[in-house]
């Protein structure tokens, strides 16, 4: 749609330009052409006179003389209509044949005074007329050029594409070479990484230009002071207080020569151009940052959560482990061997916990360190599923799992290991809080074109003021019973997962002892070729 | 190889590890070499000659994936590798340079155990017969001359490619074979890395051979590594 836009605006600009360029006389041919014409018009009239004189009355011959200074004055140049006025009256002077003195002298004078006044006064009207109408109209093409370019500018995403619509539009509105220089804020200077410019080399000395346009947030270059031997001029680009980079300009094509002031058609617009360009800028570099700080402030809150409460979750296997060995080594021989059997299934059972949650810590640091990064390849979901549950199976214990997949579901692309833990975080959550009779099912299908795994128990359920936080880290349900265990890692584990995957996961109760449902939605990409040649034998 | 008691090397640097190995396979009369390093690794695998060789990958005077790959250049004698658990390019990789299995730590003895006497099984039966000619695994049987699959005595028709993929998985029931492996053998080495080939026959596969495909008994996922056949009335 906006090509379209840009389409239309290009062709009105485009036939603007013709108009004034018919009016004004832009080029020497047309301007040639209608002081061609304006004579020809005055000799035409002049011939007729000549024709029809003597019965055509003096005043006839005056006012056919004026049309043609008239038609001349308003098509061509001042100059040209006073040629023709001066043309107009020697003629009309000298068309009387043979008269006295006085008489030619009257004659000249009436003739002058008004063929030469008409054409010095119309003359100045029209032009005055004619540069203001093209002044309107180069207006006209200007705003809708800038008009284009800022609604390029709000729909650009990120600071890359307001980099590229700047360059583009600079090139093409300004008939400038435009080049891009962007701040890195963390060093609170140029950033050399973030130069954005078709090919365009820049000098050390283009730099220290640069560099000082963005410290002083002020014009450096080209026409400046100390910078005249360069070519470009460096605008600062602001937004607010602060100046989020900067732009240079060089007239290019056979302006090149010219500086940008010399090139006033350039100029006129770079105002507006620049601001444009340093207000778009600068709110995308703040949402970039509000973006980052709030993320920021989101590791930080997840570490201490996890270091505060971690403790706590260590401490309880470790004390198990470490009072029934030391109980083994102390009194191993006075001990019967049911209650050594038991000491040791405690000691396994212990440390099958801490096990869970090391790795659940492992996992949670990759997260956090370097992010997830998944190693995709295709998965069969009925396998994915199948894996999960087989893992889960001692953590579900004696729960019915009930197991429901499409048929012909597609090949999904995602990281299997890091999957099937996402799927079995979700089913070890639902063993969690339901009871050890209950039921869990698993269902694969698709769904609003992405494929939908869900989890459903009919356990505890999630209260509705709950069901927000529920992923957050280390949150437990307030209905946490005695002997939960689990460190409540793994929702949120699941979801990092799930959203390295570009899926989403979400949670769903119809409130306490309703039972959750928890759904992960997973894109389905393109399907990969399959080898169909493959025939059955027999 | 001495008397006829396996003998099985550790080749672990964690004394806490080797200690709770040396008792265990103590139990069942197996002999133990222990080496702390992969430099008295390689050392025990040529002066001692083991039955069997535990191997962890993480070694402090070198990569484990080496010795393998030097042990492998005169010996078949079964590696099973110890990692670091979730790291699975580690694991495929061990394998595919030649590794018979892997378990992850921390592992329990029992799983362990299970990996040991599938590999020794396996040394002893490459070691007295060629090829044999019919496989069984739970209750599919093949024939390999007839090539006729039977689930639980019902032939059951399969493509050329599913023949071929049981029949890999089923010669080594017990053993992991690796993405890479299947690929490489069934579908040529320039398919190596088409996974998708293998989700697909695999899922035919269990939908033909499996009594339950949404709970496979047979034929088993190895998430991020490959698959295994296991025979469940092991």
């Amino acid at each position: 749609m906006a090509d379209s836009e840009h389409e239309i605006s290009t062709s009105m600009r485009r036939w603007a330009a013709r108009a004034l360029d018919f009016v004004v006389g832009g080029e020497d041919a047309k301007r040639a052409l209608r002081a061609t014409i304006s004579f020809a018009t005055l000799a035409a009239v002049a011939v007729a006179t000549f024709v029809a004189w003597p019965a055509l009355p003096d005043s006839a011959a005056l006012a056919l003389l004026l049309f043609a200074v008239v038609v001349s004055a308003i098509i061509a140049t001042v100059g040209v209509a006073l040629g023709c006025a001066l043309a107009g009256t020697i003629f009309f002077t000298l068309i009387a044949g043979q008269s006295s003195e006085a008489q030619l002298l009257a004659r000249a004078l009436t003739g002058g005074i008004s063929m030469g006044g008409t054409a010095l006064i119309l003359g100045f009207y029209a032009k005055e007329a004619r540069s203001r109408a093209a002044e309107a109209s180069q207006r006209a093409s200007d705003m809708a050029a800038l008009y284009h370019l800022s609604r390029k500018l709000s729909g650009a995403a990120n600071i890359e594409d307001v980099a590229e619509i700047v360059i583009e539009h600079g090139d093409r509105m300004l008939g400038c070479q435009t080049i891009l220089l962007l701040k890195d804020r963390e060093r609170d200077a140029l950033s050399c990484d973030a130069i954005y410019a078709a090919g365009t080399e820049l000098s050390e000395r283009d730099f220290e230009a640069a560099r000082a346009a963005l410290e002083l947030k002020e014009n450096t270059g080209q026409d400046r002071e100390n910078y005249s031997d360069l070519k470009f001029l460096f605008m600062p680009l602001t937004g607010g207080d602060e100046a989020f980079g900067v732009i240079g300009f060089c007239p290019s094509g056979d302006d090149s020569g010219a500086t940008l002031k010399e090139n006033l058609s350039a100029y006129r617009l770079t105002g507006a151009f620049v601001e444009l360009a340093g207000f778009a800028l600068a709110e995308r570099f703040l949402t970039h940052a509000v973006t980052e700080t709030a993320e920021e402030a989101r590791l930080h809150s997840i570490r201490s959560d996890v270091l505060t409460s971690l403790a706590h979750d260590l401490n309880s296997p470790l004390s198990a482990i470490i009072g029934s060995s030391s109980s083994m080594l102390q009194y191993d021989a006075q001990f019967d061997r049911i209650t050594r059997l038991d000491l040791v299934a405690t000691i396994y059972e212990e440390a099958q916990r801490l096990n869970r949650l090391v790795r659940n810590l492992l996992h949670l640091t990759e997260f956090e360190g370097e992010g997830l990064n998944p190693r995709k390849n295709w998965i069969e979901v009925s396998d994915l599923i199948a894996s999960s549950v087989k893992r889960a199976q001692k953590t579900l214990d004696d729960r019915t799992i009930e197991v429901r997949t499409e048929e012909n579901l597609p090949l999904i692309q995602a990281d299997f290991v890091l999957s099937e833990q996402a799927i079995y975080n979700l089913l070890e959550n639902a063993a969690k809080y339901s009871e050890s009779e209950d039921s869990v099912q698993i269902t694969a299908d698709l769904y609003d074109g992405c494929l939908r795994i869900r989890v459903r128990d009919s356990g505890i359920g999630i209260s509705a003021e709950d069901i927000d936080q529920i992923f957050e880290r280390h949150y437990r349900s307030n209905e946490d019973g005695e002997g939960r265990g689990g460190s409540g890692l793994g929702l949120t584990i699941a979801r990092a997962i799930v959203e390295a995957h570009d899926g989403k996961i979400d949670a769903q109760s119809m409130g306490l002892g309703h039972g959750s449902t928890f759904s992960i939605m997973l894109p389905v990409p393109e399907q990969p070729e399959t080898l169909a040649e493959d025939q059955e034998t027999k | 190889m001495s008397n006829d008691r396996p003998v099985i090397l550790v080749v672990d640097d964690e004394p806490q590890i080797r200690r709770f190995l040396r008792a265990s396979f103590g139990v069942h009369d197996y002999g133990i070499v222990e080496a702390s390093s992969a430099k008295e690794g390689l050392r025990a695998a040529t002066t001692r000659n083991p039955d069997l060789i535990v191997l962890d990958l993480g070694l402090p005077d070198g990569d484990g994936k080496d010795l393998i790959r030097d042990v492998r250049t005169w010996t078949e004698v079964p590696i099973i590798v110890l990692s670091v658990r979730d790291d699975e390019r580690e694991k495929v990789a061990a394998l595919d340079l030649g590794a018979d299995d892997y378990l992850s730590k921390p592992f329990g003895m029992d799983e362990l155990m299970a990996r040991v006497r599938v590999c020794l099984r396996k040394r002893d039966q490459s070691m007295t017969s060629n090829e044999t000619s019919a496989i069984r695994v739970g209750d599919v049987s093949i024939d390999m001359a007839s090539r006729e699959v039977r689930k639980a005595g019902e032939v059951v028709q399969l493509t050329p490619k599913e023949f071929e993929l049981v029949c890999l998985l089923a010669r080594n029931t017990g053993r992991v074979i690796t993405h890479r492996q299947l690929l490489e053998k069934i579908w040529g080495p320039a398919h190596a890395d088409e996974v998708q080939y293998l989700r697909v026959y695999i899922a035919q596969l269990r939908q033909k051979l499996e009594a339950n495909p949404a709970d496979p008994e047979i034929f088993l996922t190895e998430p991020g590594v490959g698959y295994r056949a296991i025979d469940p009335t092991d």
